[in-house]
């Protein structure tokens, strides 16, 4: 898997500064240590036309660092509102239109009125659904794909170390065949999700057609693992992993949280998908960013 | 290159007309076709051009087999040979083995049959009783083989054996190039789920072997077939043995609303599969072993294949006979695709273990 130094660089930080947070924290708190560090900023320069890889993949980074921690922040969403449009200041939060209302009651700018609560414990407001340009879209996407992502690593990780450590029948757990099988298909689920995920972050520098494709897909690929992830991290870790001290909990929350976001979409794109055999197969090919990827 | 030689391939297929069959690398064999794609350069792209080889990359030879398997092509004939006896003598044979082979092997002059399974040596190949003794500068193999796909055509047999006992069943077994011609061998069919006939057992009974036939380091088998199970698991075969199948449905027009929702979630797996076995390509042009990768490949790779056959499923009794006939070979061919090279329970368990 293709991996950005700039995208590792950030992940690793914020995975260091998140480390010893507590969950669920001070939200303010934690939201001005992300400012002072400059992580709410990372997008403030993005081209629309021609968005540089390089701070896509730092934003990637930071999404995916927090993600995995199970830190529940209005991070993506902020910096998909300030993508090539910067607030005056650097510690506000900001929504857009494209993450549906999630988070829009605290927002710095609007007067948003609270509907409810999501499973991450996000406060969201019923926002009217804008037309949203595809590329404003996708940038959104492909940060909830990578919110995604990294909490799914982190529920595998919990789920690994949890049936390596805990014994029983005078064995770990990983010694029981279905256990492994189970884990195993796990992290068939992850690699789906990493690599659906990497194509249409690729492809927000290419045609419309080959983004709408790989957003449309990457959306059916996350809607039918997310889910499957977090239940069975939980038939991993045993009964202990809903709680508030496990680690998985929070990763669940959010997987979920996340996952619903999405539900919205539905089957919008799924026109991107074409019945032809020959398109079908061009766009089914790993993007060509690369020196040595695949031509179509 | 890629584009290049994905254009070669098009053209060649559009100058050799045949019948597309779902599962065509295994069950559709044309030794002429196969003859044919050599003479073309279509054969050993990716092996050294003074080995009868195209001097390209392992990435190269993804983008051939792609496009045979896309379409259908009867592939069964240089299969074996081309895919994984070739790379592992240009990986693990002396250089005297390889003028040997490689060569003919790049012209579909020599073809192969693969015999690793045992009948009581499946997902657990260690455990494998056929052995090798010495006889002089050369050996004897005696052991049961079985699901040697194409023995019965093959010119030649890969055979994994045992050639010392160890403390570590992993130790002592060593690979082999054997004729299927030699005295000793007895190659009986096994019909499959349709009557054909693909696979076989071969008996071999005090079978000798020239010392100079045996591939790599004497007792060093298991960690050189391990590699080759990269090349067996880790191609575009392993997700594309039902393509032909969802192909003839978009072309047909068959595709409904339902069907259309379904397509998404199929587009979606190709896209996935299609990624993962260019970054093992590139593991193996980098010298690398990915031996997880492929298994992950090939286990999501059937279950891709399970979903084509489930979304056309309904859309049958509105196709041509053409058509069905791809549906009842995909069907047909699906449990056992889901076993070689290594069943999916297997599979998750290799995976799981991996860090």
């Amino acid at each position: 898997m293709t991996t950005h130094t700039l995208e590792a660089d950030l992940d690793a930080s914020v995975s260091e500064v998140i480390a010893g947070w507590e969950r669920p924290g001070d939200l303010r708190e934690q939201w001005r240590i992300a400012a002072e560090l400059g992580w709410t900023t990372i997008l403030d320069d993005l081209r629309a036309d021609a968005p540089e890889q390089d701070l896509i993949d730092a934003a990637c980074g930071a999404v995916t660092a927090l993600g995995r921690g199970g830190i529940a922040l209005p991070l993506r969403q902020t910096l998909v509102a300030r993508a090539g449009t910067p607030l005056s200041t650097v510690d506000a939060i900001a929504v857009h239109s494209a993450a549906q209302g999630i988070w829009a009651p605290i927002a710095d700018a609007g007067a948003f009125e609270e509907a409810g609560r999501d499973l991450a414990n996000r406060p969201y407001s019923l926002v009217p659904a804008a037309e949203i340009p595809l590329r404003r879209t996708a940038l959104s996407e492909v940060l909830r794909l990578q919110e995604m992502l990294g909490a799914a690593q982190g529920a595998v990780a919990e789920a690994r170390r949890y049936v390596t450590e805990r014994v029983q029948f005078g064995k770990p757990l990983a010694a029981i065949p279905a256990v492994r099988t189970t884990l195993g298909q796990l992290k068939v689920d992850v690699r789906q999700l990493e690599t659906v995920t990497h194509e249409v972050r690729l492809r927000l520098s290419g045609d419309d057609g080959a983004l709408a494709f790989a957003l449309a897909t990457a959306r059916e690929v996350a809607a039918t693992v997310v889910p499957r992830i977090a239940q069975t991290a939980h038939q991993l870790h045993g009964a202990m992993g809903v709680t508030y001290e496990a680690a998985l909990h929070w990763r669940t929350r959010l997987l979920w949280a996340d996952c619903d976001e999405g539900a919205r979409w539905g089957d919008d794109g799924a026109d991107a998908v074409p019945v032809e055999e020959t398109a079908l197969w061009s766009l089914t090919a790993p993007y060509s960013a690369g020196t040595n990827a695949i031509s179509r | 290159m890629t584009e290049e030689l994905r254009r070669r391939v098009r053209d060649f297929l559009a100058a050799h007309p045949f019948t597309p069959r779902c599962d065509s690398w295994a069950g559709s064999y044309d030794l002429d076709f196969s003859r044919e794609l050599g003479k073309a350069g279509l054969l050993a792209v990716s092996w050294p051009e003074r080995l009868g080889g195209g001097g390209g990359t392992a990435v190269d030879r993804l983008v051939v087999t792609e496009e045979l398997l896309r379409a259908g092509a009867p592939l069964a004939a240089h299969w074996v040979g081309e895919r994984q006896i070739g790379p592992t003598l240009l990986r693990h044979g002396s250089p005297e083995l390889q003028e040997e082979f490689c060569p003919p092997l790049a012209r579909a002059e020599c073809t192969f049959a693969l015999g690793m399974s045992e009948p009581d040596a499946g997902s657990d190949l260690a455990s494998l009783r056929t052995s090798a003794v010495r006889d002089g500068d050369g050996w004897r193999i005696t052991g049961r083989k079985i699901w040697t796909s194409g023995a019965h055509r093959a010119s030649h047999l890969y055979v994994l054996a045992r050639t010392s006992r160890e403390a570590d069943r992993h130790d002592g077994l060593t690979e082999f190039v054997v004729a299927l011609d030699s005295p000793g061998i007895t190659v009986t069919p096994i019909l499959d789920l349709r009557g054909e006939h693909h696979f076989n057992e071969v008996v071999l009974d005090e079978v000798a072997v020239p010392g100079r036939w045996a591939i790599g380091r004497v007792g060093e088998g298991w960690r050189q077939v391990v590699g080759q199970l990269a090349f067996e698991r880790g191609g575009p075969e392993r997700f594309l043995s039902t393509y032909p199948l969802l192909s003839a449905v978009l072309a047909a027009g068959l595709v409904d609303d339902t069907a259309r929702r379904g397509l998404r979630a199929l587009a979606a797996r190709l896209q996935i599969l299609r990624a993962w076995v260019l970054e093992t390509a590139q593991v193996l042009d980098a010298g690398g072993s990915p031996v997880v990768p492929a298994a992950t490949s090939k286990y999501l790779g059937h279950e891709f294949e399970l979903s084509v056959i489930d979304w056309a499923r309904p859309l049958m009794p509105r196709a041509t006979p053409a058509v069905r006939a791809l549906y009842d070979q995909a069907l047909a061919a699906s449990p056992a695709s889901g076993i070689r090279g290594g069943a999916a329970p297997v599979m998750l368990s290799m995976i799981a273990r991996d860090n």
